[in-house]
């Protein structure tokens, strides 16, 4: 190598050295760019960290409240899990899940306890409705088909067989709803045990529409059932027969043998009527003594009237306690539907009115009476009667009548009895009719304070007058029954200053039927204020001598059936002196009814009988006619004359 | 450009024509670098086409052969680089199929500011491969060169055919790699 080359080189190298030592500064300077740019990406790098941090920390704080809420939720699903499960065991329940598709039934809870199913999934419905009463199956069908179709909830109690094979009440609740990922359709629901309750209810059902002494169906069960059978028979077109039963006079039997043997007379006329079932859909008891039997539409009325005729007979003699033999006595009626009432209230009303025809003939003993048109002619009469009754009683347009009665020893008129008149009654009624009619509707008690009131305002114009004659007034057996009499009569003594001795109270032997201690107290308070008591009808009645004789009486009037005959029959003349001796052996004075002939009024002074009152002597008179008789406002003894002219 | 492009191809002066020839080299271009290049280091890429332009006036080859041979001798040295930063190829063909997707991808993310020309690549056969080159620099025999260098690095046979496309604003070039 030359030396110049050498140099070359040498000048090469050397500029080289200065080269690389600018490349390395450019080095330097970049590095340290680059170490600048490292360290702010380093520091943006932490910034950029922190911020993470601060990004993951607010992430994780929000990520574990997100995981204790979750927790909490879950926790307090437990709870909810929990409680529904003891509110189910609690209350006897069961959950259920019908999968529509798989036709299945999932159970959940107290299932083995209850029903002897483990909870479990996935259970052929077939199986599970195969544990249902078979009565209940077809409503259990119909419901859920209801809820598949038309997604109506279900509600229905039905039987289900229980663990030990019985059958058991359940409440059956249900909705269309879906389950699962799919939303399957399902309906869920709840099966709660209920048998103690519906056992209690069937006995407070079986309570409110029993009899208690019977076991019969009441008056309500009747007339539940009454409007089932009435719509039946609409459908079907048959009609039935309906016989009301009250047995005659029951309170006699009270009275005779107790209460406790009138209740088991009462059990054993009901299991009389039990054997009776066949022939009829109802039998009931409606009242103390009021007895209904349905007969079936297949029973013709002319058969029920024979039926009837065979419960007459049967009960003619019943055992009642120590085989002592009973005669039951029956009032029957027998009214067909529709055609004597087409609802209960008329059909009753139609029975109702046989029954009361057949009561007349009571006395005779038992009776059936079938319901016909007459007796529909006297139920509008009776309706009419009262009706006007109702009016007047408003409208106070009654009067009175007075009939006199005569000492038979002194021949003076010593009173009169008040009788009820009414001025404006229809001509087609008479007026034993119209108080017949005014006792059976409850009228007689308004119309009784009217003619006690009226019998007063005359007692006091004839004690104004100065004449002391007695005056008698009837008083109904009901009003004994519903009024205070004595506060009622002490109130007109008061109100119309007279002397309690100028009035006679007279009752029927009807009195005696009800209670006779009350009858006896309510006599003995009359008494007391002065009132005389007097025994009216005496003989057409019950007639007990025993009552009689415990009472606390004045005077006994015997009745006018007795007097017609007294002179032409020995045997009521007979009677009649049997009673005056009575009565005048218990010091009580005795009036004689009705007395129209000599012979009866001279027959009557041989056997000693103290009062006469009859046509013989007066007819009732108007109160001013009774005043303007010289015979009855005079006070000394007067030759009397029969309206004949015979001078007595 | 990076600065690896300037020293090495320097580097390849020094070893194959000498001191002097580096010398006038580098004397000869007014280089606002001055010569004093780092690999770290980014330069202009007229840069190199005034080296490559005077030094094929002092050689008498001509500049394309210059960028073939440089990019020949230049491969090995990207390679080492490839290596470094993990990737690795089957082969040359695997390599230059991945060259789009993979490698410049690399590169720049350790160079940023890299300006690299774009490689369509579409594979004729599991042999063949056809790569357009598009560039704003007239680089597509160092790329040849590259193509070569990379076969010698994975001792496969290439043969590298070119067909320029230029247009008035970009440089194109279909270049046909096959695997023998």
């Amino acid at each position: 190598m030359s030396e110049s080359n050498i140099d070359i080189e040498l000048s090469y190298l050397r500029k080289k050295i200065d080269r690389e030592k600018d490349a390395r500064k450019q080095a330097e300077v970049l590095l340290e760019n680059k170490s600048t740019e490292l360290f702010d990406i380093n520091q943006r790098l932490q910034e950029a960290n922190q911020q993470l941090d601060v990004i993951v920390t607010r992430r994780t704080k929000a990520l574990k409240a997100t995981a204790e809420r979750v927790e909490i939720t879950s926790d307090e699903l437990q709870n909810t899990v929990n409680r529904l499960s003891l509110v189910l065991d609690v209350a006897n329940a069961v959950t259920w899940l019908f999968n529509v598709r798989h036709q299945t039934m999932d159970i959940a809870g107290k299932s083995q306890s209850l029903l002897g199913i483990e909870p479990t999934k996935a259970i052929p419905a077939d199986d599970i409705l195969s544990r249902i009463h078979k009565d209940d199956q077809v409503q259990l069908t119909e419901e859920l088909g209801f809820a598949l179709k038309e997604g109506k909830a279900i509600s229905l109690r039905c039987r289900v067989m229980s663990r030990n094979g019985s059958y058991r009440w359940f409440l059956i609740n249900g909705e269309l709803s879906s389950f699962g990922a799919k939303r399957s359709l399902c309906v869920i629901g709840s099966c709660i045990e209920m048998h103690e309750q519906v056992e209690r209810e069937r006995e407070v059902w079986r309570m409110a529409n029993h009899d208690a002494l019977t076991g019969l169906p009441n008056r309500n069960h009747f007339e539940t059932q009454f409007n089932a059978l009435a719509g039946e028979s609409f459908v079907s077109g048959e009609g039935f027969t309906l016989a009301l039963i009250d047995i005659n006079d029951f309170t006699q039997i009270n009275d005779t043998y107790g209460h406790r043997t009138g209740d088991g007379v009462l059990q054993d006329f009901a299991d009389i009527l039990r054997g009776y079932s066949d022939h009829a859909t109802h039998i009931a008891r409606l009242s103390g003594d009021e007895y209904i039997v349905v007969f079936k539409n297949n029973i013709a009325t002319w058969s029920a009237h024979e039926l009837c005729q065979k419960l007459i007979d049967e009960c003619a003699t019943m055992s009642i306690q120590d085989g002592e033999r009973l005669g039951l006595s029956l009032t029957m009626g027998l009214a067909v539907f529709p055609k004597d009432g087409g609802t209960m209230d008329d059909l009753m009303q139609s029975v109702y009115s046989a029954v009361q025809v057949g009561k007349q003939k009571k006395h005779i003993g038992s009776s059936c009476v079938l319901y016909n048109s007459s007796i529909e002619r006297e139920r509008f009469r009776e309706r009419d009667i009262r009706s006007a009754l109702k009016a007047a009683i408003e409208h106070q347009s009654f009067d009175l009548a007075f009939q006199p009665i005569m000492c038979n020893q002194s021949r003076y008129f010593v009173g009169c009895e008040a009788l009820f008149r009414w001025p404006d009654m229809g001509g087609q009624w008479d007026i034993q009719e119209v108080i017949d009619v005014a006792e059976n509707s409850g009228l007689i008690l308004d119309l009784g304070e009217q003619v006690i009131d009226m019998a007063f305002s005359k007692l006091s114009h004839l004690s104004d007058m100065g004449v002391k004659k007695w005056v008698a007034i009837n008083i109904s057996p009901l009003q004994f029954q519903f009024q205070d009499v004595p506060h009622i009569i002490s109130k007109a003594l008061i109100k119309y200053n007279v002397d309690p001795a100028m009035l006679v109270v007279e009752v029927t032997e009807n009195i005696f039927l009800e209670n006779i201690t009350r009858v006896a107290a309510v006599l003995g308070q009359l008494t007391k204020m002065g009132v005389r008591v007097a025994i009216d009808d005496f003989g057409s009645g019950y007639s007990s001598l025993r009552y009689v004789q415990s009472l606390p009486l004045d005077k006994i009037k015997i009745d006018k059936a007795f007097i017609d005959n007294v002179g032409s029959s020995a045997e009521s003349q007979g009677i009649v002196n049997a009673v005056i001796n009575m009565s005048h052996s218990m010091n009580y004075k005795v009036v004689a009814e009705g007395v129209e002939t000599e012979e009866q009024l001279t027959a009557l002074k041989e056997m000693g009988c103290d009062f006469i009152q009859g046509y013989l002597f007066s007819k009732p008179l108007s109160f001013d006619e009774l005043i303007k008789l010289d015979d009855f406002s005079a006070s000394a003894p007067l030759v009397l004359k029969t309206h004949l002219g015979r001078t007595l | 450009m990076k600065g690896i492009i300037f020293t090495e191809f320097v580097e390849l002066v020094e070893t194959t024509f000498g001191y002097g020839v580096a010398n006038a080299l580098l004397e000869g271009c007014d280089l606002p670098s001055g010569g004093a290049y780092t690999t770290v280091g980014t330069y202009d890429h007229e840069e190199i086409l005034s080296l490559v332009g005077r030094l094929q006036k002092l050689t008498g080859t001509p500049a394309p052969d210059l960028l073939e041979a440089y990019g020949k001798y230049l491969f090995p040295k990207l390679a080492e680089q490839m290596t470094a930063m993990s990737l690795k190829f089957d082969g040359a063909l695997d390599l230059l199929c991945s060259l789009e997707s993979i490698i410049h991808k690399e590169v720049l993310k350790l160079y940023p500011d890299a300006e690299l020309p774009s490689f369509n690549i579409k594979k004729i056969n599991a042999k063949e491969i056809l790569m357009e080159y598009r560039s704003c620099r007239p680089f597509a025999h160092l790329a040849k060169g590259l193509i070569d260098g990379c076969g010698d690095y994975y001792q496969q046979t290439l043969s590298v055919s070119m067909k320029h496309l230029n247009t008035d604003t970009e440089f194109s070039t279909l270049i046909t790699v096959r695997q023998s």
